[in-house]
C-alpha cells in the first residue's frame, strides 16, 4: 500500500512538471511568433448526428450540408485565415452514444466547437458535453423546447424552430384558413406530448376545438386504430405531430384510409426525407409548418439548392437547415475574429446574421433564433422532383418574435445561465 | 503462496488493466472508452449470474441498470443526498425492483422467464417515457457528478476501484456454497430439490443479487454520460447484454469481461467507419460503418455457429491444444 501510495505521488509530480513544461512551451509559442502559432492549423467543427438507425438520412444529409459550406467557406479563404474542417461522428440515435462521440470529438480530435443532433433527447444530452467542455454548441434540427428552455446554457444555440413556436404558426393558419375543429394525433414522447400541450391551449384561444387525441408511440408501423381515433367526430384538420418515418408512414396510410377526402391533413414539421417518393395522390394539399425548405423563395437559398443538387443529386431540407445553422455559427466565429468560447459566445448572442433564408437573430435572452417561417401547402410540381411545400402564408420573423414565440421570462432559466 | 489466498488469473490480468489505466499516458477519450467498458463488465457480469450460472435467459437487464442509472439524478433532486448515498441508492431502488419481479416471476422457467423479464422491463420504460415530470420522459435527465470525478481519467479510476471491488464480491458469491447451489439448480433443479434446498429462494436470490449489481452498474454509468433517458431501460439495451455475456462466454467468470470490453471497442471501431471518407473495393466505407448493427450481427452470428462458448471457447481450445502438444512433445523427451 506505501509503494502505491509513493508511486502515485511521483506520478502526480511528475505530470505537474510535465505540465509544466507544456505550459512553458506553449507561452514561448503564443509569446513570439503569435501569427505563426495560430495560422496554420485548421478550425475544428466537430458533428454529432445520427447516420445509423431511423434518422440516418436526414443525419447524414445534415452532415453533407454543414460539409458543403465548410468546403465554400475553405475555396474562398476559409475563417479568419485558416481552413476548416469538419469531423463528423455517428451517434447511432442514442443519447449515451452522442455523448461519447462529442467526447471523443472534443477531447481527442481537438474541436472546438460542436453541432447536432436532430433527435432532441441527444441534443439535450450534447449540450451537457457542451456546458461541462466550455464549448460552443449549435443546433440546427432539434424541437424541444428545453434546449433554449428550462436546460439552455450560454454555450448552446440554435437556429431551428421549436415545438411552441410550430404550434402557435400552425394554429393561427389553420384555424383562420382551414377549420376550427381539430383532431390531434401526437407521437407519444417529449416532443409529441409537449406539442400536443400547446395545442390544448392555443386551439381553444383561437375560437376552435380539439374534438380528438391520440398518441401512437415513437416507431409505431400501424397507425390505423390512432388515426381512426383522431379522426372521430369528423374534424376539420387532423394534424399530425410525427417526425421522420413515423410521419411517412401515418400520412400514408391516412390517406389510404380516405381521411384526405374528409379533413385536411398536416404534418407538425416539413422535411424532404420523410416525404420523398410521396405520390401526387397522397401528398397534394397536405400542410406543414416549414422552417426552410428547397423551394424557398431567395436567391441564396437557390444557389445552395443548386450547389447541393451538383454534389450529391439530391434536394434535402435537412442539409439546408444543417447549412444555415453553420452559417450563423461561421459568421459567429468570423465575426468574434477568434476562436474561444466566450467571444464567440458574445458574437452569437442578440446578434443578427445573414443566411440563406435571410435575416436569423439569436435572442439574447435564451440563444433561441428568431426568424421567418410559412405555412406551406404540399403539391408535386415538375420544378422539383421532390413533393415541395407551396407558401401560403409568410410569417416574418418581427411578427414571430411579437405573436408567436414565448415573451423572455427569466424565472425560466436556472442559476447555470450566465455562470460564466 | 496458499493456493487460497492467490488471486484468479482474471483478476491478476484485470488489476493489471487498472495500473495501465492508471499510469499509462492516455487520452481522455481512452479513458471514457475504458470506464464504458469497465461499467458495462459489471452489468454482463452480474447479469451472467442469471444467464450462465442459474441457466435462465433474462430480457429485461435493462431494467436494473435502468433503475440504477436513474437513482443517482432522481435521489440527487428528491432527497438533496451526496453522491455516495444517490449511488447506494440506486442498488437498492435495483434490489427492490428485483425482489418484486422476482415475486412475480418465482414459479416461471425457461421461455415464460425471458418473457414475463423482458414485459416487466418494458412496463417501466412506458412509465419512464410517460412519467415526464418525475422522469423527464424522452428529454431524459442531466446528471451531474461531483469535481473530484470531473475528469474522465478520475472518474475511470473510481469506476474502476468500485467495479473490481464488486467483481472479487460476485466471485466469493458464484463460488460459495450457495453459489454452488444456484450450479446445482442449473444442472438439475429437481434433484436440488429433493436434496432440500429452497430452489425457488435460491433462484430469487440469484436474481435479486444479479439486479443489484446491475443497478450499482447503472448508477456508475449515468454520471458517466451526465445524462440518463428512458432508452436505458428499453429491450434492446437488454439484448446488448445478452449479446455481451455470449460473445465473451457464459462458461467462465471472465467470459463477460471479455464480452464487454470486445463489443465496446468493436462498436467504436466499426461504427468510426461511418465517419471516414476512404473507399474500399468501390464501396464507401462511411456506407457500411452506417450499418455497424449488420457487421455486429454478423460477429454474433458467427460465435453462435461456430464457437457458442464465445471468447472462452477460443481461448480453452488454445489452451488444449497447447497443454496436449506440451504433453507429446514431454513424451517424445
Amino acid at each position: 500500500m506505501a509503494s502505491f501510495k509513493v508511486n502515485k505521488v511521483t506520478r502526480r509530480r511528475a505530470l505537474k512538471s510535465l505540465g509544466g513544461a507544456g505550459a512553458a512551451s506553449l507561452a514561448a509559442a503564443i509569446g513570439i511568433p503569435h501569427v505563426f502559432a495560430q495560422d496554420k492549423s485548421p478550425i475544428k467543427i466537430g458533428v454529432v448526428l445520427p447516420l445509423s438507425g431511423a434518422y440516418a438520412a436526414q443525419g447524414t444529409a445534415g452532415a453533407q450540408g454543414i460539409q458543403l459550406l465548410a468546403e465554400q467557406t475553405n475555396a474562398k479563404g476559409g475563417l479568419l485565415g485558416r481552413q476548416i474542417q469538419i469531423l463528423v461522428e455517428d451517434s447511432q440515435l442514442r443519447p449515451q452514444t452522442a455523448v461519447v462521440k462529442a467526447t471523443k470529438l472534443i477531447q481527442q480530435d481537438g474541436c472546438k466547437f460542436l453541432m447536432g443532433e436532430i433527435s432532441g433527447a441527444s441534443t439535450l444530452a450534447l449540450l451537457e458535453v457542451a456546458e461541462r467542455e466550455k464549448t460552443v454548441m449549435m443546433t440546427p434540427y432539434s424541437s424541444p423546447e428545453a434546449v433554449t428552455g428550462s436546460r439552455g446554457t450560454r454555450y448552446q444555440f440554435r437556429t431551428y424552430s421549436n415545438a411552441y413556436i410550430q404550434a402557435a404558426v400552425a394554429v393561427d393558419y389553420m384555424t383562420k384558413s382551414v377549420g376550427k375543429k381539430w383532431g390531434v394525433m401526437a407521437a407519444d414522447y417529449a416532443y409529441g406530448q409537449d406539442y400536443a400541450n400547446h395545442l390544448r391551449r392555443l386551439v381553444p384561444q383561437h375560437g376552435g376545438t380539439i374534438v380528438a387525441e391520440a398518441f401512437p408511440a415513437l416507431g409505431t408501423t400501424d397507425f390505423v386504430s390512432h388515426l381512426q381515433q383522431a379522426s372521430t367526430g369528423n374534424p376539420d384538420v387532423l394534424w399530425m405531430v410525427e417526425y421522420g418515418r413515423d410521419a411517412t408512414v401515418a400520412l400514408n396510410q391516412a390517406v389510404s384510409m380516405g381521411l384526405k377526402s374528409r379533413m385536411a391533413l398536416g404534418l407538425s414539421a416539413a422535411n424532404t426525407e420523410q416525404v420523398a417518393g410521396m405520390q401526387g395522390g397522397v401528398f397534394d394539399g397536405t400542410y406543414s409548418f416549414v422552417t426552410w425548405y428547397p423551394n424557398w423563395p431567395s436567391p441564396e437559398s437557390k444557389a445552395f439548392v443548386k450547389a447541393y443538387l451538383e454534389k450529391y443529386g439530391a434536394y434535402s431540407e435537412a442539409a439546408g437547415v444543417h447549412y444555415i445553422g453553420a452559417q450563423v455559427l461561421f459568421a459567429g466565429i468570423a465575426n468574434a475574429n477568434s476562436i474561444d468560447a466566450d467571444p464567440v459566445i458574445e458574437a452569437l448572442e442578440g446578434r443578427e446574421f445573414d443566411t440563406i433564408k435571410g435575416k436569423i437573430t439569436l435572442r439574447a435572452y435564451d440563444h433561441q433564433a428568431v426568424q421567418t417561417y410559412f405555412i406551406g401547402k404540399g403539391m408535386v410540381s415538375g420544378e422539383f422532383p421532390v413533393p415541395i411545400y407551396e407558401p401560403m402564408q409568410t410569417y416574418a420573423a418581427d411578427v414571430v418574435e411579437r405573436d408567436f414565440m414565448p415573451p423572455p421570462d427569466p424565472k425560466v432559466h436556472p442559476v447555470r445561465w450566465r455562470k460564466g | 503462496m496458499n493456493n487460497r489466498l492467490r488471486p484468479p488469473l482474471w483478476l491478476s490480468a484485470w488489476l493489471m488493466f487498472g495500473v495501465a489505466l492508471a499510469f499509462a499516458p492516455i487520452s481522455p477519450y481512452t479513458a471514457t472508452l475504458a470506464t464504458e467498458v469497465i461499467i458495462l463488465t459489471l452489468w454482463a457480469v452480474s447479469y451472467n449470474l442469471v444467464y450462465g450460472y442459474m441457466g435462465e435467459i433474462s430480457f429485461g437487464h435493462a431494467a436494473f441498470f435502468g433503475v440504477g442509472a436513474f437513482g443517482v439524478p432522481l435521489l440527487a433532486r428528491e432527497f438533496n443526498l451526496p453522491f455516495g448515498f444517490n449511488l447506494a441508492g440506486g442498488i437498492v431502488v435495483a434490489c427492490l425492483f428485483g425482489a418484486l419481479v422476482s415475486v412475480i416471476i418465482r414459479r416461471t422457467r425457461g421461455v415464460y422467464y425471458a418473457v414475463l423479464t423482458f414485459v416487466l422491463a418494458e412496463v417501466l420504460y412506458v412509465v419512464a417515457i410517460k412519467w415526464t415530470n418525475f422522469t423527464g420522459g424522452d428529454n431524459g435527465l442531466p446528471v451531474s457528478r461531483p469535481g473530484l470525478l470531473a475528469s474522465p481519467l478520475s472518474y475511470a479510476l473510481f469506476a474502476f476501484v468500485i467495479v473490481t471491488i464488486a467483481l472479487v464480491a460476485l466471485h466469493r458469491i458464484v463460488n460459495s456454497p450457495a453459489g454452488r447451489v444456484v450450479q446445482a439448480i442449473h444442472q438439475n433443479e429437481r434433484r436440488a430439490r429433493q436434496i432440500g434446498y429452497n430452489t425457488d429462494a435460491y433462484r430469487a436470490l440469484t436474481f435479486i443479487l444479479s439486479g443489484a449489481f446491475s443497478g450499482l452498474a447503472g448508477a456508475l454509468y449515468s454520471p458517466f454520460i451526465q445524462f440518463v433517458s428512458p432508452d436505458l431501460l428499453f429491450w434492446t439495451f437488454s439484448g446488448q447484454v445478452i449479446i455481451m455475456t455470449i460473445i465473451g462466454g457464459s462458461g467462465a467468470f471472465y467470459g463477460p469481461v471479455l464480452g464487454a470490453a470486445v463489443f465496446v471497442i468493436l462498436r467504436d471501431f466499426i461504427s468510426s467507419w461511418s465517419a471516414s471518407s476512404a473507399v474500399i473495393g468501390g464501396v464507401a466505407l462511411a456506407k457500411l460503418g452506417e450499418h455497424w448493427p449488420l457487421f455486429m450481427g454478423m460477429i454474433f452470428f458467427l460465435i453462435i455457429v461456430f464457437e457458442p462458448a464465445g471468447i472462452v471457447g477460443i481461448v480453452s481450445r488454445f489452451k488444449r491444444t497447447w497443454s496436449r502438444s506440451k504433453y507429446r512433445s514431454e513424451l517424445v523427451g
